[in-house]
């Protein structure tokens, strides 16, 4: 699994190493565009709007438009420029409780595994937050972006999840009213609610979709290989190295009626 | 902490590569082209690692039950390969150590089921059995394992390495490897007790940019760093790879970056230059008089390197 970002959590004096892998990954179907008539692959191409030339990757720059005709033009270096070292690593701004941050805040998470010579302070940064139940929120650069983000404790390790900044939170779309309720009404909701409480085990759900669209194509894919010869799929490490190793046993018998003691001693006579 | 409990061993390497001989303090077994991998086996599972730590049994799920057929608990060493037309296929097991997605891992593990192949063991119910002289282990690999099509025992030759060899040549195999009697395993240590022996070299490189071709094809350009303190990297030349392989698209996707060498023959004026961050494995005939590769062949991506550790 390839690292998604290398940075270094810094805490107060201390600078921790660390690596994020992303945390989640795509298990559906994708499918590929085909043309009809002879099943091929259906390509893309770059072409530039104002000459028609098709584009390579190292022709293609950065521009931002700010009219409708006109662009900036932004290179690596500069957005490199105003980063700084400072933000490269993560820093953690404050700690809070895990529930006063609404789910709505989270985007994509990761988990971080301390590089060479962080374990230990990792590992106090985790024990510390686990016992105090605490979250610590801290910002770093990730690309070209300044990230939010919240590190959160687990039994296993340390989950960091990035986070949007308040002003990407949209309002409500609009007002809806919130009717005057009944005692009565509540505490029968409450109960309704009380009846169905089980703890949440993710392992219960699957999607059920990506199930038929799995077994609907391994049927189409059987189908297909029932073509080739399956006696393939029979050939053993296990025989390979056998009869590499009976063949040379063979092959040391055909050789032994010289007896070695005689060879010895002729060595020595000589 | 126990070794079977923290689960962080670093295998040995071999640290010799000779011609074939023939000597009665050595044996011999066959080098699998594979990835190498250490399973921690108990009745509670199987757990499998490769040399930088990452758990593999995700990616070969097949080898999941593999533990059921140790009678103790054991840590044992081997190579995790995928044998396809008779003989153990690197790209297939490399492939397969790149997927992420469940499903066309599945697809792949009936269709190409991997085997580990053990060739040592480390741990033995409930003690390190590191120091016991190389024989003893092998005596021990073999009681403690039943073998079946997921789980193998390497089987080795004793003295005849120049005759084995030859017959790994015909069969078209990596190579073999001759391993002292009485040597003992040390963990994380380039060893002159295992000696490699084999046809085609390979190396390790990091790719560093790669320039497009006509007819679907890529120049990939290799580097290494230099064995010094400034750890620069070194240009060492090109390898040919098709651009519909699923590794271009991994190397294409590669963020863009400047030039790293300073010092950059005539050739590479279409070059694009990406982050120095994959590692791939090449093979080659012999190296030419100014260092460069004699008719270099892609193999694969690798994951379980790093690329500071791909040197000169």
């Amino acid at each position: 699994m390839a690292v998604a970002h290398k940075s270094v959590i810094s805490f107060g004096l201390v600078a921790i190493p660390i690596s994020m892998y992303t945390a989640v990954q795509d298990n559906d179907i994708h499918f590929n565009q085909l043309h009809q008539e002879d099943k091929e692959r259906i390509k893309y191409k770059k072409i530039c709007s104002h000459c028609g030339k098709e584009i390579t990757s190292k022709e293609i720059i950065k521009g931002y438009q700010y009219d409708p005709d006109h662009y900036v033009v932004v290179t690596d270096d500069d957005l490199e420029k105003i980063k700084t070292e400072k933000e490269k690593s993560i820093q953690i701004l404050h700690f809070a409780e895990l529930n006063q941050i609404s789910p709505v805040y989270f985007d994509k998470s990761y988990q971080a595994i301390p590089e060479a010579g962080g374990d230990k302070a990792f590992e106090l940064l985790r024990e510390a937050l686990m016992a105090q139940q605490k979250v610590a929120i801290g910002k770093t650069v990730m690309g070209t972006k300044e990230t939010l983000l919240v590190i959160i404790p687990r039994e296993e390790g340390i989950i960091i999840s990035t986070m949007f900044y308040e002003d990407e939170i949209k309002d409500l779309p609009k007002g809806y009213n919130k009717p005057e309720l009944s005692e009565a009404e509540l505490s029968m909701a409450k109960t309704l609610i009380n009846s169905m409480d089980t703890p949440f085990n993710p392992s219960e759900y699957k999607d059920e979709y990506q199930i038929k669209l799995r077994e609907l194509l391994e049927t189409k894919i059987e189908g297909k290989e029932v073509v080739s010869p399956k006696e393939e799929a029979q050939s053993n490490i296990i025989n390979l190295m056998d009869a590499l190793k009976a063949s040379i046993e063979q092959n040391k018998k055909d050789t032994k009626p010289k007896p070695k003691p005689k060879r010895e001693t002729h060595k020595k006579g000589a | 902490m126990d070794i079977f409990e923290s689960k962080n061993i670093k295998p040995m390497l071999i640290g010799e590569m000779q011609d074939a001989f023939d000597s009665p303090d050595y044996i011999y077994e066959l080098k699998l082209d594979g990835d190498r991998c250490i399973a921690y086996l108990d009745k509670n599972g199987t757990d499998l690692r490769n040399k930088r730590n990452a758990k593999m049994l995700v990616k070969v799920p097949e080898l999941s039950e593999i533990h059921k057929q140790v009678k103790y608990p054991c840590i044992l060493d081997g190579e995790l390969i995928v044998v396809k037309d008779g003989k153990p296929d690197f790209s297939e097991i490399q492939r397969r150590a790149i997927t992420s997605n469940s499903f066309k891992i599945k697809l792949a593990s009936t269709k190409l089921p991997a085997t580990f192949t053990a060739f040592d063991i480390l741990y033995y119910k409930d003690h390190e059995v590191i120091d016991l002289p190389l024989m003893q282990r092998k005596k021990l690999l073999e009681m403690t394992v039943k073998e079946n099509e997921r789980l193998a025992v390497s089987r080795y030759i004793e003295e005849q390495g120049v005759e084995f060899y030859k017959l790994s040549e015909q069969n078209q195999l990596e190579g073999i490897v001759a391993k002292r009697k009485d040597s003992r395993y040390y963990f994380d240590k380039r060893t002159k007790d295992w000696i490699k022996i084999k046809n085609l070299l390979d190396d390790d490189f990091i790719i560093c940019g790669y320039i497009l071709k006509d007819k679907g094809a890529a120049s990939i350009i290799l580097g290494q760093y230099s064995n010094n303190c400034h750890k620069e990297l070194v240009y060492k030349g090109h390898v040919i790879l098709g651009m519909s392989a699923a590794d271009f698209k991994i190397i294409k996707s590669m963020p863009e970056t400047g030039m790293p060498f300073n010092d950059l023959p005539s050739g590479n004026d279409n070059a694009v230059w990406i982050k120095p961050e994959l590692v791939c494995t090449v093979k080659y005939m012999m190296k030419t008089s100014n260092g460069g590769l004699r008719q270099p062949v892609y193999k694969g991506l690798r994951d379980d390197k790093k690329p500071e550790d791909c040197i000169i």
